[in-house]
Order: C-alpha cells, then sequence, then structure tokens
C-alpha cells in the first residue's frame, strides 16, 4: 500500500518528507485486514529526530494516528498499541469499528505536541531556521508522516445482513461440555461455547465451510425451531419483531422457503448446502499421518 | 404477534432505475409517476432492522422556506434514533425516506414543478446516487437526520443547550439558514462535534458573528489551522478560545 506526504504552510519546523528538518520520519509496510465487525489497521513507523523522540519519551509529545471518512463525516483517533518493536520503530496495530465507516477511509500519521513547549527548537531543524526558537501549543503538529487510505471492504451488506452476521460465537464459563444457543439478545443469537473450545472454533478460520457445517448450521436450525414454536404459540410467544437477528432469519426463510419446511433442509438451503461444500473438499493433512 | 412495523430502503437496483427514469423523463409529474412504480414493487424494497413505528409528519412551511427545518430536523432525527454512520449514510435509505416516507415534505420543501433545473434538484435534494460529506448534507432529508446527529446534545452538556435546556439547541443554530449548513460541514473541520459547537457558540452572539461570511471565513481559517494542528485533540475550551482567536474582526458585534 502506498503513502503520502502533504506539505501544509506551518508556523514553525515540522519533521516530514521536506527538508524542513534533517532527520525522517517514515511509514512503511502498511497492512489492512477487513473483517465483519472492524477493520484491523497495522504499519510501521520510522522515525529518526532525537529531540522529538525526547519530546515523546517524556509525554510531552505523542503519535496521533488520525483517521477520517468523508462518506460517513467520521473522525477519530485510531488507539494503536505497539505490536512490535525495532530498531528504528515500532510497528503499531489498532482497528476501527465497521459501523463508523464506509467508503474510503484516510489515515494520518502525524506526531503532536500534548503541552505547550516554549522555547522549541531542533537541533536539525534547516539551516534557514539559524537558532530560532518557536512556540508550540498543544495539538500542534510536530512531524508528520503522511497519510494511507483503504477501503474497508464490508463483509456484507449492513442493510441486508447474511444468516452469519446474526450469530455472534461466546465463551460460557460455566459450561463445561456442548454447545448452547440463546436467544434473548437484540441483535445477535448467541452461540455458547465451553471456554476450552471456542479458541479451536477459531482455528477453523481459514475452513469457513467447516466452521458453517460444525456450528452455524444447527445454531440455525435451533434458531428456525424457536420461531417456529413462538409462532406456533402465538399471542402467548414472545414478540421476537424487535430482534435485528430475527428479521434477517425471517427474510431468509421466506425467499429460501416456508415455515412448513423441515428445519434441517431448510436451514442447508438457506446456508448454501455446507454439508455437501464441506464433505466434497478434501481436508487438507488427513493423509500424511 | 410479529406486527411489521419496521422501516425500509430502496435496492440499489431501485436507485438506478430512478436514475434512469430521471433521465428520460420529459416533466415532473412523468418522473413522480415512474418513481412510484419503481418504489411500489415490494422487489424494490429493503425491509431493515429497525422497527421504527410511525413517523411524525415534517412542517415544509411556506413554498422554499428555509425556517421549519429547525423544528424538522429533530422530528426526523425522533423517528429515526441513533444510526450508526455507516448505515447512516446508504443512499438507499434516504432516497426511500424522500421519495415515500416524507413524500408530502420533499414535494413543499424541495418542489419540482417550479423551478427549471428540476432535474438538477432531483438529483441533488430527492436521490442520492453518492454517500458523502456533500451529498449528506444536501439530501432533503438526510441533511435534517445528519445535522442534528452532528449536534445533538442528550444530557445538556454545552453551553448553548444548558442555556435553554434543549439538546436540540444547536441543531436549531446551525439551521438558521442554508449557507450556514455548507459552510459548517462542508470543510473537514467540520467532521469535529466540537469544532462545530464553538462555532455556534460563537455565531449565537448575533450580529456580525451570525453573518454567512464571517462563519465561512471562520471556518475556513479554523480548516487552515487543522493543517498544523490537531482540533481532535484540543478540548471545548481550548476550542473556544482558537474560534475566538480565528474569527475575523467584526464591526458589528451585535
Amino acid at each position: 500500500m502506498n503513502t503520502f506526504t502533504k506539505r501544509g504552510s506551518y508556523p514553525h519546523p515540522v519533521l516530514d518528507a521536506s527538508d524542513d528538518v534533517g532527520s525522517s520520519i517514515e511509514v512503511v509496510n502498511v497492512t489492512i485486514a477487513p473483517s465483519v465487525d472492524d477493520v484491523e489497521i497495522k504499519f510501521q513507523v520510522r522515525m529518526s529526530d532525537p529531540d522529538i523522540q525526547s519530546l515523546m519519551d517524556d509525554g510531552t509529545a505523542r503519535y496521533s494516528f488520525r483517521w477520517t471518512c468523508s462518506s460517513t463525516i467520521a473522525s477519530g483517533e485510531l488507539s494503536a498499541s505497539v505490536h512490535q518493536q525495532h530498531v528504528d520503530g515500532s510497528t503499531y496495530i489498532g482497528w476501527i469499528d465497521q459501523q463508523d465507516i464506509r467508503g474510503t477511509v484516510k489515515v494520518e500519521i502525524r506526531i503532536i505536541a500534548t503541552s505547550q513547549v516554549d522555547p522549541y527548537s531542533l537541533q536539525n531543524q534547516h539551516g534557514d531556521y539559524a537558532g530560532a526558537s518557536f512556540s508550540i501549543l498543544p495539538g500542534d503538529v510536530l512531524a508528520d508522516g503522511g497519510f494511507f487510505e483503504f477501503e474497508p471492504e464490508k463483509r456484507y451488506d449492513p442493510l441486508s445482513p447474511p444468516v452469519g452476521s446474526c450469530f455472534r460465537f461466546i465463551a460460557d464459563p460455566k459450561l463445561k461440555k456442548g454447545l448452547k444457543v440463546k436467544f434473548f439478545d437484540d441483535e445477535h443469537v448467541l452461540v455458547a461455547f465451553p471456554e476450552k473450545t471456542l479458541p479451536g472454533f477459531g482455528l477453523l478460520q481459514g475452513r469457513p465451510d467447516l466452521q458453517i457445517s460444525l456450528v452455524v448450521l444447527p445454531a440455525l436450525m435451533q434458531t428456525i425451531s424457536f420461531i417456529k414454536e413462538n409462532l406456533a404459540a402465538e399471542s402467548e410467544g414472545e414478540d421476537l419483531s424487535g430482534k435485528k437477528w430475527y428479521t434477517a432469519v425471517n427474510r431468509l426463510v421466506q425467499e429460501s422457503g416456508s415455515y412448513e419446511d423441515n428445519s434441517f433442509e431448510l436451514a442447508q438451503k438457506i446456508l448454501g448446502h455446507p454439508l455437501d461444500a464441506s464433505l466434497m473438499k478434501p481436508f487438507d493433512g488427513l493423509g500424511d499421518e | 404477534m410479529m406486527e411489521n412495523n419496521h422501516a425500509r430502503a430502496l435496492t440499489n437496483q431501485a436507485v438506478f432505475e430512478l436514475k434512469s427514469a430521471l433521465e428520460v423523463a420529459q416533466t415532473p409529474d412523468d418522473f413522480l409517476a415512474d418513481a412510484d412504480i419503481i418504489i411500489g414493487r415490494p422487489e424494490n424494497q429493503l425491509e431493515l432492522h429497525l422497527n421504527l413505528g410511525v413517523p411524525d409528519s415534517l412542517d415544509a412551511g411556506s413554498k422554499g422556506s428555509t425556517g421549519r427545518d429547525v423544528e424538522n430536523a429533530p422530528v426526523v432525527y425522533d423517528y429515526l434514533g441513533v444510526l450508526d454512520r455507516a448505515n447512516a449514510s446508504d443512499r438507499r435509505l434516504w432516497t426511500y425516506l424522500a421519495f415515500s416516507t416524507y413524500r408530502d415534505y420533499m414535494e413543499k420543501r424541495w418542489p419540482l414543478t417550479e423551478v427549471r433545473n428540476w432535474k438538477g434538484r432531483v438529483q441533488d435534494r430527492w436521490l442520492m446516487l453518492n454517500s458523502s460529506r456533500d451529498p449528506l448534507v444536501r439530501h432533503g432529508i438526510s441533511r435534517l437526520w445528519w445535522v442534528a446527529a452532528m449536534t445533538y446534545d442528550p444530557k445538556l452538556q454545552y453551553p448553548l443547550s444548558k442555556a435553554v435546556g434543549d439538546p436540540f439547541a444547536y441543531t436549531r443554530e446551525a439551521f438558521r439558514n442554508e449557507d450556514r449548513i455548507n459552510s459548517l460541514f462542508h470543510r473537514e473541520a467540520g467532521a469535529f462535534p466540537d469544532v462545530v459547537r464553538c462555532v455556534l457558540e460563537h455565531a449565537s452572539q448575533g450580529g456580525g458573528y451570525a453573518t454567512d461570511k464571517h462563519v465561512a471565513a471562520l471556518m475556513m481559517e479554523l480548516t487552515l489551522v487543522y493543517g498544523y494542528r490537531d482540533l481532535g485533540f484540543l478540548d471545548h475550551s481550548a476550542l473556544s478560545a482558537l474560534v475566538i482567536e480565528s474569527a475575523p474582526a467584526v464591526k458589528d458585534a451585535g
């Protein structure tokens, strides 16, 4: 991914891609990994100015990773943490919620003052400044590493989410064996795992067909049965109309058949017959023993 | 049980069909008749996860009046409630609301029959073809929700709303005229709610501080400052001080 620099008109020396200050700041190795809920952003910053580093060490300055999304008129500070230390800087990692962004997102990497610095001068500032010093205010930019942009790549249409997004997979410390499906949440059907088995589900990330076959398919079957029971109970049943997961599942049921259909067959149809897909796909590593 | 009172949006296909219908329509009446057919098809509608009930109607006031939007913005915000920003920038939602839910208001507030460039008005105020900062604060309905969302102060934390006990005090100040909306939200600095609040507090002094020219010049200056100072880092009092420092001199201070 490319990074870009911008050059404004600064009232004090700013470390950036110009020769204003004879040190350097650069942003490299930017990686973007969108998921259903958020976008993971990872990047490495190299910064060589000793005076600015000293201000950061004593808390008078800090990195600012500000993101803006013009499609959602949103702006925020990416609360990124150090992922890896390097000799000449650090790799940072942070996340932006998918609910805040759409279209192009811009991330600006800067170093800003957190408090007033007066007098401010850098040993590497350009000779034209001679020995001049400046008055720095909180929020003033001391270094500008440029920016990079990305598209969040929605994993699904937020106005019309697929069935997979209706489920949330959680660890239940009280559960020792087996999985349970819970319907009390307004947004998601909760699939509870014993603490020791949820990581195993996560390890199947590279085989979504297996995740769907092993967990989502039976959870969807139970969800359909739960809705059927409520429909049969008529006025005695629970009002599900305010639950987001109900709206999505109900729409998919109507598109694929009806509540008269067998839950097992209906769930397979909605999920695109995941058992067939899983069983027809070779299991890597099974023949290596 | 399970009464269906869900909000709706259009499909992308329907938005494209509306755009195509606009291109070939000879008159506003022809276009709106075609639009009704397109929107009426069940396959062109998306049922949303929002159970909103029946919306209160909006008052368009006299022809082309901006004044009523001061009252209409809170009504739309109360109806749609808090939306996440990704959904609130979806063109399919706003296009449906303009052509269907709030159709009466749109026909009075942004009429098509008495303007020369009526197709331009449809693209500007009725249809939302792309969602970004400018269309969101120009579209006839989305502007009401977005300006309210960016200025709403539910806990009466800030001076203007605290003074009058109205969580929409900043929204009403923003809607004093159309140019003010443009000045506040079309610039990058307008993405910071606290910047907008401080500028509105400044403008609420009235007189020369409230003119379109003054507010526009102030927002331009703040955008320049944003080039070398992170406005998002500053708290309300620091921003208020910055607004005073950045504001052009006013002859008639009211």
